[in-house]
């Protein structure tokens, strides 16, 4: 290993080191895409990482469950409709997620809707 | 707690009506700003023997230059105020030198005279501490107490500043009778004993302590010009209160100008014939510098002989001594804010406190003045050489710009006027020469250097102002509406009341996005949150975040990163719920403080500096030792 990298070893943050530990992880998984290439409203296979989840309670009974997933190059949102709870989907989980990506906010984050997903 | 003591020691805050009322007569201006100036007389002499009368020089010569160099202080001092005068009636809002350079000569020299002054007025306190403290010590009885000086000397500069933090008016009745009993006092030593000299059996001379005395011999040596001018510009320190008088003058009672040109010109007549007086006497009664006993104790001594007039002598000396500092606490702290309101210096220097003076200006003269003191062991004549170089300089610079405002008015008798202030200002500036040229390597050259960091401070400060003007100015042509997207998002450590208080009031801002936030770092809590979530039944989304680091700070600030790169035009709120200890509680436990609100403190910190974010604290007031209330419903509760 160059000293430049051992280097940069040392002073990146401990945030910086996972991120790339993350990509080494995701980029190994066959048949995956890197999150950043895909384009919107394509139906896509890709695996991340679970940053953070949320419920969001409907006072209609009908509530749903969103999970922000990263591989290092991207982030989507996989949402699941009427779902409070899903065994296995939490924090620091990792994933492969295959569905139909839809940009939603004003900047072009995809929400990929009820994804059939693999936990890994 | 603070409040009381600071009630106690400074007193009530007075409202800004009452400043009128600070107005003083000119009974008590008097001794608040001439104490500056006729305090020199207690050390000058003195200043000027350390000069003339070591070395290679002899006491009997040091003696015989002392009488002309003291005429020749009081022709410059006459001179001087002449000149001032005038200065006084054309400026009748405070006519300092910097306020009448930057009206009359521009930037830069108004920035010199400024910082000029305010090292003088650091000086002036630290040389009159010093030297009144001398005065003390060389009371016989005292006499053991000279290795302490520096302690003595930093207890009487808080004491100082302390009565100054109360305000003019108060300092000025508290330190009236010192300087008129000195001046009675000096008097009385320098004609009663000049009239024996002279008139009847002659005062015994003061008796030679060769242990003592600093100098190498008593008579022979030489000594050159260079050293009788070395002396002059020690003796030359006299003329520091006249800048005080003319930058004091709102402080007069109306008329101000009339009555602070009368008080200036009373003291410059007083000065002058004390100080010729008691260079006079000394010429005759052949005092020598010491470090252990002052030459003006030494000549009261052998005047009033060892009595209750020399001990009350003594003290009245130390007493005016403490007052020159005191002048010095009057004006430097207005010096400052005048500048501070130019922008040169923080704008909190330009405040006033609430008893009406200049607080902050006070702190920092106090602390500067001990740091001279306590650097150069709270000897007089260590400082002396470091003085009068700022005061010569603002003294040219505010004169040349009377002639400036002379010829710009062109009122009648301008030519006049103006030829006096411009013999005045060629003077002082050949003064400020010969200062700064015989002092430059013992001590003159710490001004030559620190004057120009000042005035580098100064012109960053102002840099900084401006560029912050410059940031926040805004036209209305450059107003965009651009819809401002609000997110606000709530730490929850645990569901409770004070929870339940911050989401309520998260709601009540009604923002495009709301959301909770739990950091999770084990298993069981985030299992445990969510349950509490449904059961409480919150219509609040609630993002669940890992810290795989166990930390709090930096995951809640990837998480406001990841919604920054969500939405456009964001603001985010963070709402953290804390607890605030009732006053029944907090009064006894102020430890209690302590175990409470620990990471909020941190998260606030790290959160100050990231941009588009708001903190925001919502209390929850615990108080269980009063019944009902928030008293016993704090804690965690049930749906």
């Amino acid at each position: 290993m160059a000293l430049k990298d051992k280097f940069k070893r040392l002073t990146a943050t401990p945030a910086e080191l996972d991120a790339e530990r993350l990509r080494e992880f995701c980029s190994a998984v066959p048949n995956a895409k890197p999150i950043g290439e895909v384009a919107p409203r394509e139906r896509a296979t890709v695996v991340g990482e679970v940053q953070s989840w949320r419920i969001v309670p409907k006072p209609d009974g009908s509530p749903w469950l969103e999970a922000t997933v990263t591989d290092g190059t991207g982030t989507v949102v996989a949402m699941w409709t009427g779902r409070k709870r899903i065994a296995g989907i939490h924090e620091g989980r990792r994933l492969v997620l295959t569905g139909r990506g839809h940009p939603s906010g004003r900047t072009a984050r995809l929400v990929i809707l009820n994804p059939r997903y693999e936990l890994l | 707690m603070y409040s009381a003591v600071k009630r106690f020691l400074v007193g009530r805050p007075l409202s800004t009506a009452e400043l009128e009322h600070q107005r003083l007569p000119k009974t008590l201006a008097l001794p608040v700003f001439s104490s500056d100036a006729l305090s020199s007389t207690a050390y000058a002499s003195e200043e000027i023997l350390f000069v003339t009368a070591v070395g290679a020089s002899s006491l009997a010569l040091g003696l015989s230059a002392l009488v002309p160099i003291a005429l020749a202080v009081a022709i410059l001092l006459a001179i001087v105020v002449t000149s001032y005068r005038q200065t006084i009636h054309a400026y009748p809002t405070g006519g300092g030198s910097y306020v009448v350079s930057r009206e009359n000569l521009g930037r830069n020299p108004s920035l010199v005279a400024g910082a000029a002054l305010l090292v003088d007025y650091t000086l002036t306190v630290a040389v009159s501490v010093s030297a009144g403290v001398a005065a003390l010590v060389s009371i016989p009885t005292f006499r053991h107490l000279g290795d302490n000086r520096v302690g003595i000397a930093l207890i009487l500069l808080s004491i100082i500043g302390l009565a100054n933090l109360r305000g003019v008016r108060e300092s000025g009745a508290v330190f009236a009778a010192p300087t008129y009993s000195y001046v009675l006092l000096l008097s009385g030593l320098v004609f009663y004993g000049l009239a024996r000299e002279f008139l009847g059996t002659p005062v015994p001379d003061v008796p030679l302590d060769p242990e003592r005395f600093e100098g190498m011999s008593v008579f022979g040596g030489e000594l050159g010009l260079f050293l009788i001018l070395k002396g002059f510009s020690s003796g030359a320190v006299a003329l520091t209160g006249i800048e005080a008088m003319a930058d004091g003058v709102p402080v007069f009672r109306k008329p101000e100008s009339k009555n602070a040109a009368i008080t200036l010109t009373i003291m410059a007549v007083i000065l002058g014939t004390l100080f010729f007086g008691t260079a006079l006497l000394a010429n005759r009664l052949r005092p020598y510098p010491s470090h252990e006993e002052t030459v003006l104790s030494q000549m009261a001594d052998a005047v009033f002989g060892q009595g209750a007039l020399y001990l009350v002598f003594q003290l009245a000396t130390a007493g005016i001594l403490v007052l020159a500092a005191n002048t010095a606490f009057a004006d430097f702290p207005r010096v400052a804010s005048i500048i501070a309101r130019d922008g040169f210096l923080p704008r909190q220097l330009a405040n006033r406190g609430d008893r009406l003076v200049f607080s902050n200006g006070i702190v920092i003269l106090g602390l500067g003045a001990g740091t001279l003191i306590t650097g150069f062991g709270g000897r007089t004549n260590a400082l002396i050489p470091l003085y009068a170089v700022g005061v010569f300089t603002s003294f040219t610079f505010s004169q040349a710009g009377m002639v400036r405002y002379q010829r710009k008015w062109r009122r009648p008798g301008w030519q006049l006027r103006a030829t006096v202030s411009g013999f005045g200002a060629v003077v002082t500036s050949g003064v400020l020469l010969v200062v700064a040229v015989t002092k430059f390597t013992s001590g003159a050259w710490v001004p030559l250097v620190v004057v120009p960091s000042i005035i580098s401070v100064f012109l960053a400060i102002r840099r900084h102002y401006d560029r912050v003007d410059a940031a926040l100015a805004i036209t209305p042509e450059e107003v965009k509406p651009e819809p401002l997207n609000h997110t606000v998002v709530v730490l929850v450590g645990r569901i409770d009341r004070r929870a339940l208080k911050a989401l309520d009031y998260a709601s009540s801002l009604r923002p495009n996005h709301i959301m909770a936030l739990y950091i999770a770092q084990e298993e069981a809590d985030r299992e445990a949150i969510q349950a509490q979530w449904e059961a409480f039944g919150i219509a609040v989304p609630l993002e669940i975040k890992g810290s795989p680091y166990r930390e709090l700070v930096e995951p809640v600030e990837r998480f406001l990163e990841e919604i920054d790169q969500r939405w456009t035009n964001d603001t985010v709120t963070v709402v953290i719920p804390e607890f605030v200890l009732g006053k029944g509680v907090a009064g006894k436990w102020l430890f209690e403080n302590v175990l409470h609100n620990q990471s909020a403190l941190a998260l606030k910190l790290a959160l100050l500096y990231r941009p588009n974010t708001v903190v925001t604290s919502v209390p929850f007031h615990v108080d269980y030792a009063a019944p009902g209330g928030d008293a016993d419903k704090a804690g965690t509760m049930t749906p």
